[in-house]
């Protein structure tokens, strides 16, 4: 069996990303038909009546918004410290994947706030500081967009990946630090999780289901990074055979992995 | 009461849209991503191009 550190080389990276791919995405979609069906048919919450469906795509959501930045500054340190072509690749992959689910935390929420608060939106310490992982999501993507030589977006992107880790512990201990409308913890709390069985199991299957997906997900647009910075490497050779006085070094730097 | 008329469940078939609507974008342009690349690393293998250094092996 290949170790980690075997793995953690994009060749080797891509052969086992097309083995574990398809198992990964069956799994996933196992997990949704499960998840999909305890959500339809567990019963209505005694105070939220039907809305509490909302809750099996809000907090699985919320979940992986704060999992992938963390995923995304433990790749950044991965970068930066060790220069990792792959922990760079991981990092770019996740930012629109973590922008993406925080933005569908957010709807939902939304959607939930409505008929249960009478507000689409409060600026509320929870949902304020997850307004600002979306934003902050958002200027990641953006360097990686803006600046053309991969290498130096990385190193930037990787800072701005670390200082943003502040809002994390802000978004998690919100609920505690402020009076917020949003609610506090009720599944990871000291004394055990304070919801009721019938909705607890189909929340941590709908869990399970987005957790998996979105490693079938990162997998893929690791995938395709590596094969992105292999192409922008042939292109760039093509270009100084076609015209050798060019000087390639500073544009193949950044297509080094 | 039929499954339509619950209340609120405007607000929770939205919700299942949105969502279905972001996971289908997502997996949707990973795909297309996908075999844009490959088409194009494709073209250039044609053309006896390889990208050279030691993870250079196409899978």
């Amino acid at each position: 069996m290949p170790s980690l550190t075997s793995l953690a080389n994009p060749g080797r990276f891509m052969v086992a990303a097309e083995r574990v791919l398809p198992w990964l995405a069956a799994l996933s979609g196992a997990c949704f038909a499960g998840g999909l069906w305890l959500s339809f048919t567990a019963p209505p919450d005694y105070q939220q009546g039907e809305t509490v469906r909302i809750m099996y795509l809000h907090v699985p959501s919320a979940w992986l918004a704060l999992m992938i930045y963390t995923l995304m500054s433990a790749s950044a340190i991965g970068a930066l410290v060790w220069r990792h072509p792959l922990a760079e690749v991981s990092m770019k992959a996740a930012a629109p994947l973590g922008g993406a689910f925080t933005f569908l935390c957010l709807v939902t929420g939304s959607l939930w706030g409505k008929p249960m608060w009478g507000a689409w939106w409060v600026w509320d310490a929870r949902l304020t500081s997850v307004l600002v992982l979306l934003l902050i999501y958002l200027g990641i993507v953006a360097i990686w967009n803006a600046i053309e030589d991969q290498l130096q977006a990385g190193r930037i992107a990787a800072i701005a990946t670390l200082v943003g880790f502040v809002n994390i512990p802000i978004v998690k201990f919100s609920v505690d630090w402020w009076n917020t409308l949003h609610q506090g913890s009720s599944v990871f709390t000291f004394d055990g999780p304070k919801i009721a069985p019938s909705i607890l199991l189909p929340l941590l299957v709908m869990a399970l289901a987005f957790t998996l997906l979105f490693a079938a997900l990162q997998i893929g647009a690791m995938r395709n990074e590596i094969l992105r910075r292999r192409l922008r490497r042939l292109a760039i050779l093509a270009a100084s055979e076609a015209s050798p006085q060019l000087s390639v070094a500073p544009f193949e730097r950044g297509a080094r992995a | 009461m039929s499954f339509l008329n619950l209340p609120h469940i405007g607000f929770v078939i939205a919700a299942y849209a949105a969502a279905l609507a972001v996971v289908a974008l997502l997996i949707g342009t990973i795909l297309w991503d996908h075999r844009s690349l490959r088409r194009a690393l494709a073209a250039h293998e044609a053309k006896g191009e390889r990208p050279p250094g030691p993870d250079a092996v196409s899978p």
